[in-house]
Formats: structure tokens, C-alpha cells, sequence
């Protein structure tokens, strides 16, 4: 659940909470109130009324016993009924005009030794407290009065509901409390996110605006030094990733030189010097034994010819990317049995900086490595050239394609490593590296490296 | 009859020695002296004055190719013979065009060298054979713009559009970029191109837009 909901709902159950309470308690306080209140009044009204009724039912002054209950009726709102009974029960007075209501007799019957009863009963004119109460100890008669509760219970219900009515507002006004709290507390906290979603995607120039030095402040602080550490240490791993493969690219230049001058001039004196012992040589003997030395001597000179051609060409040192690369796509499409066409374009009689020579050169290698490897393709195609200051590499096969999506995210570590490593081998040279490739539609592979720092240009497309 | 002048210019000492024994070897030929660096080897032709020049590519300071070149111009009359452990036809180029009468691997040192040196001496070249082999190999499959096929192959406007943009070195994505398709278009106009000019891959099919001008350069 979002934390704004959280706050927001936290708020409203402690406002219900806190409002339904205390409406239920003021509620029963109330009422509690209220009925002793109630009880208190009607024992009072029936004690004395009962002063005056013993001596009217000994007198047996009906009249004045009337008047006297209907002065209580009209003195009390409340007072829904008031009937006096004499010792042997009969009606002597009541101000019911029609006769006594049946049942109510019964509904509250004084026990002879009884002092006074106060009961609930329910009648057609809603609840009552009825008393019953006798006259002079029960020797004379017993009075019964009927209270409504329904003021007493209006009072209560009008309480509560403006109980209600003000939890209602205060529950509102906590709503829209929480609500604009939990904005404040969380737009920073959903700005935050943002800014760590796209420093996810590569944008390391992300920053977020601190607001306030509160704890959602010093998380903002913190974001923002991390991510100056992210580039810190991106900016890092780019110098050491180049200084890796720069080195790399030195000792096996040092390697390859190697290679070619000192094992391999020593070995062209050994095939002289073997093949002067042929010339030599009296016995025919030692003439096929010198003969056989030399054989394997010239084959071992190609081996590491090719091994130092592998390692790295010195014509990419001596004559450039363009003389690199014929060879390479030359001896790539005869070894595969591929049609591999070179095409140098635009960049025919130029030179670039040496580590875009060399990257262009590794990518082109590394991708027609991979055309063997993964493409099936029967022809492929290596160009050159140059548009708006940029050179460009494009290598492009006719095989059957891949979803370069789905290779980036799920292929094999090391297919994955690979195009990875041609893609930064393009950004170490301040190059973009874009491959295009769907099933059944072949692969291209197209980098575009700026190109300040060219040597011997020209401008045109001099093809021939 | 005259015996061969040698001069050997290498800055390896064992291959100068021996070279030196297997040449001293045949009666026909007489090692005049030898050379360490470019700079030593100008200065060695200019005092003997030999009939061949056994010149290694990788020299320190001055190279191989530029001593060639100046030999060329002050001693146009010495036969040089290129003796190098490089095979590419790149090197091999850049020394025939400053005049090299020889070109020979120190692989084949020990077989083709002495017959390079009689058949240069006796004005003749000699390219050491298998790269004699790539070089026919390279010019005869030089590649050559496809023709365009006779008649009813002619490219929309939109199609030679694509063509030219595909030939600039344009992705896909960025030809559909420019000409407001999508990159399906893209792709179909491509397939059609190439099958309407009977092109296969794109290093025929920039070629082909060379050869008839769609790139702004010279048109043949």
C-alpha cells in the first residue's frame, strides 16, 4: 500500500476511533444521568401526590382527587397517565378518559408489603417509566404513574448525533489533513524514485533537489553523493577499462613484434644456416636429415607468422585500419569459405588515431567472429567510410538474425559479454555502436566514431 | 664472368651472417658488405655500389621502404630485392610503387632467394610466388560495380532514395528516421533494390551506388 494511503488511513481510524468513543460514552453517561434524574422526579410526583390522595380516599372527596391528578398532568408534560386505586383495586381516580388500558393494571402489581416499584414498560405511546406506589403503606390504595422517556431519549439521540455529526467533520477535515501531510511527506520520497529509476537506466546525471534538512533531506543528500560516487567510479572503470585493453593491445603489439624480429629472424639464420648444411653435406644422409630441418623449420616461420598476425597485424601500426583490414576480411572469407566483401569506402587513404584504428579493427573482428559463430550467413560485407566527421564501420551479413533484445537480456554470458565488449570498445573512442538485427533478416552491426584527429584525409569517395 | 654484388641490409645480425654464408656459397655471387639500418645501407650503396640490394622492411630509425625509396632516387641502377618476414600484399603494394625489383619471404630464404637474385640481376622481377598469387587474385576479383541489368530494372525514386542512404552507411533505423517509414518499409525496399539489381550484400550494393553517381562522387 502506498504510504500516503497509509497515512491518510491511520489518520481516519484514529479520528473514528476517537469520535465513536466518545459519542458511545457521552451516550451513556447521559442516559444514566438522565433515568436517576428521571426516577428521582417521578418517585417525587408520586410521593406527593400520595400526601394529599390518602386523605381525598378517606374523605372520599372524588372530585378534589381528580382535580388533584389532573393539576399533576398539567404541571408535568412528561406525565402520560396518573391512576389512583383503592385497597381493593378499584379505579378511584385516572386520567384516562376511556377506562383503563388493558394490561396495565397487571404491568406493574404492587406486592402487599412493597414500598414503591419503578418499571419500563412499553406502550402504543412509546416507552414509560411507570411507578407504582402505595398510599398510606397499601392500607388506603396504590397511585401508578406513567412517565414518557421519549424527551429523556430525544435528548440523548440529539446529543449523539451532534456527536456524530462532529466526528463526521473532524473525520473530513483529518482526511484532507492527511492527505495534503502525506503529499508533503511523499513528494519528495516520489521524487527520489524517480531519480533512482533513471540513475538505473545510465542517467548518472541525475540529481534530486534537497528540500528541508529533514530525514527525507539528508536521503536526498545521500542520493546525491551516490550517484557522484556511481560516476566517480564509472568515470573509473572506463579509465581502467582502457588502460586495460590499451595495455593489452601493447604487449601484444610487443608480443607480435617479438614474434617477427627476434624468433623469427633467428629462425630465417637457422633455415640458411640448415640449408647451407644441405649444400654441404657429403653423405645423402645428413643431406635429407638438413633438408627435412628445414622444412620444419619454414613451417614453424608460418605458424608464428600467423600467430603474430592473430595477436596483432603490424600493418595496423604500420599502414592503417584499411591494410588491417583487407587482410583480415581476405583471409576471414578463404578460411570460412564465406563471400566476404570489403569495401573501404570513404576512408580509403586515411588514418585515423591509433586506439580508433585499433577498437574499429577489434570490432570488426569481433563481429565477423560472430557471424561465423551464430549467423550462418553466406555472405558478408565490411565497409568504411566517412559522413560528417565521423567514421563508420558497418558489417552486415545475409544469415539468419537474432533478437538483439533478447541476446542483451538472456543470452549466454558470453555472447552477451561480447557484444558488450564491442559496444564499450566503441565508447572508449567516443563512439556509438548500434546493432540491428531481426530473425531471418541478417545483422548489421554499424559503429560511428568521430573522427578529429584523422590523418592524410580526403573528402570524397574515392572508390577505385 | 662477372660475379653478382651483393649488398645485405638487415638489422639482425644472424640473419646477416647467415645470409652471407649461403650466398658466399655460389660461385656466381660475392657479398660486397652489409647494413644494419636504413641510414647505413644509403651510405654503403653509395660507396660500393652494388648490383642487388637484400633490404628488410623492419629497420630502426629509417625503414625499409623509406631507404627503398631514396636508393631509388640516388641509385636507380641497384636491383632491390624486398626480404621480409611481412606477407601482406599492402606492403608489397607500397613497395612495388617506389620501383623494388624483388620482393621474396624470409620463409622461402633458403629456395627462392638466389634464384630472385639472378633473375632480378638479370633484369627481370621477382615476387615471392604465393604472393604473386593473391596479388592476380585481388586484381582479377577487384571488385567491380554490378551493371545494372538491361532494361525494366529501374529503381523508384523512393527505392534509389533508400539506396543511397543504405550506401552512406546509414542504419536502418535512421534511413526510416529521415524518410518518415517505418523500418519495415525500410527493409522491403532494400530486399526489392537488391533484387531488382541482382545485388548481393551491401558492399555491391554501395558500389553500386558509387558507380552510378547516387553518392555525389565521380560517376564511371
Amino acid at each position: 500500500m502506498k504510504l500516503r494511503s497509509r497515512i491518510v488511513l491511520a489518520i481516519a481510524a484514529l479520528v473514528l476511533v476517537l469520535g465513536l468513543g466518545g459519542t458511545l460514552h457521552a451516550r451513556l453517561t447521559l442516559s444514566g444521568i438522565s433515568e436517576d434524574e428521571l426516577e428521582r422526579r417521578t418517585l417525587a410526583i408520586s410521593r406527593d401526590l400520595e400526601g394529599h390522595a390518602g386523605e381525598l380516599l378517606l374523605t372520599n372527596d372524588s372530585f378534589e382527587l381528580y382535580s388533584r391528578i389532573n393539576q399533576v398532568m398539567a404541571n408535568n408534560d412528561d406525565i402520560r397517565y396518573v391512576v389512583v386505586f383503592d385497597a381493593d383495586g378499584n379505579v378511584r381516580a385516572s386520567t384516562f378518559s376511556e377506562g383503563l388500558p388493558v394490561g396495565l393494571r397487571e404491568a406493574n402489581d404492587l406486592a402487599p408489603d412493597q414500598q414503591q416499584s419503578l418499571l419500563r414498560i412499553s406502550t402504543s405511546e412509546g416507552e414509560v417509566l411507570d411507578a407504582a406506589y402505595p398510599i398510606l403503606d397499601g392500607r388506603v390504595g396504590t397511585i401508578r404513574l406513567g412517565l414518557s422517556t421519549e424527551r429523556l431519549q430525544g435528548q440523548v439521540g440529539s446529543l449523539t448525533f451532534t456527536l456524530l455529526a462532529l466526528t463526521g467533520g473532524v473525520l473530513l477535515a483529518g482526511l484532507v489533513v492527511g492527505y495534503l501531510l502525506a503529499t508533503i511527506l511523499t513528494r519528495p520520497l516520489s521524487r527520489l524514485a524517480e531519480a533512482a529509476r533513471a540513475v538505473g537506466r545510465g542517467e548518472l546525471s541525475q540529481r534530486v533537489v534537497v528540500s528541508g534538512r529533514d530525514e527525507v533531506g539528508q536521503v536526498a543528500v545521500a542520493f546525491n553523493a551516490m550517484t557522484e560516487q556511481l560516476v566517480a567510479k564509472e568515470e573509473e572503470r572506463s579509465q581502467l577499462l582502457a588502460k586495460v585493453i590499451a595495455a593489452q593491445e601493447e604487449e601484444r603489439k610487443r608480443i607480435a613484434r617479438e614474434l617477427h624480429d627476434e624468433a623469427g629472424q633467428a629462425l630465417t639464420s637457422i633455415l640458411l644456416g640448415l640449408k647451407d648444411l644441405e649444400d654441404s653435406s657429403v653423405t645423402s644422409t645428413h643431406k635429407s636429415k638438413a633438408a627435412d630441418l628445414r622444412g620444419l623449420t619454414a613451417e614453424t616461420l608460418d605458424l608464428m607468422r600467423d600467430m603474430a598476425l592473430e595477436l596483432r597485424p603490424s600493418t595496423l601500426d604500420d599502414l592503417g585500419l584499411v591494410a588491417a583490414l583487407q587482410r583480415y576480411v581476405a583471409d576471414y572469407g578463404r578460411k570460412h569459405a564465406l563471400d566476404a566483401d570489403f569495401h573501404p569506402g570513404g576512408l580509403t587513404n586515411a588514418r585515423l588515431r591509433p586506439q580508433t584504428e585499433t577498437a574499429l579493427y577489434r570490432i570488426a573482428q569481433e563481429a565477423l567472429t560472430n557471424v561465423v559463430r551464430h549467423s550462418g550467413a553466406r555472405s558478408v560485407s565490411v565497409l568504411l567510410d566517412r559522413r560528417d566527421g565521423h567514421a563508420i564501420l558497418v558489417v552486415e551479413d545475409d544469415g539468419k538474425g537474432f533478437d538483439v533484445e533478447q541476446v542483451r537480456r538472456s543470452g549466454t554470458p558470453a555472447r552477451k559479454l561480447g557484444l558488450l565488449g564491442m559496444e564499450e570498445r566503441a565508447a572508449l573512442v567516443g563512439g556509438v555502436l548500434t546493432i540491428e538485427s531481426r530473425p531471418g533478416l541478417g545483422t548489421a552491426v554499424f559503429v560511428e566514431v568521430p573522427m578529429d584527429g584523422a590523418r592524410d584525409g580526403t573528402d570524397s569517395h574515392p572508390d577505385r | 664472368m662477372e660475379p653478382i654484388r651483393i649488398l645485405i641490409a638487415d638489422d639482425h645480425a644472424i640473419v646477416r651472417s647467415g645470409l652471407r654464408v649461403l650466398l658466399e656459397s655460389m660461385p656466381d655471387i660475392e657479398v660486397v658488405g652489409d647494413a644494419g639500418t636504413g641510414e647505413e645501407t644509403i651510405h654503403q650503396v653509395a660507396s660500393l655500389r652494388p648490383d642487388v640490394l637484400l633490404l628488410d622492411i623492419a629497420m630502426p630509425g629509417m625503414n625499409g621502404l623509406e631507404a627503398a625509396r631514396q636508393i631509388r632516387e640516388q641509385a636507380p641502377q641497384v636491383r632491390i630485392i624486398v626480404l621480409t618476414m611481412y606477407d601482406d600484399e599492402a606492403y608489397l603494394r607500397q613497395f612495388l610503387e617506389v620501383g623494388v625489383a624483388g620482393y621474396v619471404l624470409k620463409r622461402a630464404a633458403d629456395t627462392e632467394l638466389i634464384d630472385a637474385i639472378r633473375a632480378v640481376h638479370r633484369g627481370e622481377s621477382f615476387i615471392y610466388p604465393s604472393l604473386t598469387g593473391r596479388l592476380i587474385d585481388s586484381y582479377l576479383k577487384r571488385p567491380t560495380a554490378p551493371d545494372a541489368p538491361e532494361g525494366g530494372a529501374e529503381l523508384s525514386a523512393r527505392e534509389t532514395e533508400v539506396l543511397r542512404l543504405v550506401a552512406l552507411g546509414n542504419t536502418s533505423q535512421q534511413i526510416a528516421d529521415q524518410l518518415y517509414i517505418s523500418i519495415n518499409t525500410v527493409e522491403t525496399h532494400r530486399a526489392h533494390i537488391m533484387e531488382k539489381l541482382g545485388l548481393r550484400g551491401r558492399a555491391q550494393l554501395v558500389r553500386y551506388a558509387i558507380a552510378n553517381g547516387l553518392l555525389g562522387g565521380p560517376s564511371d
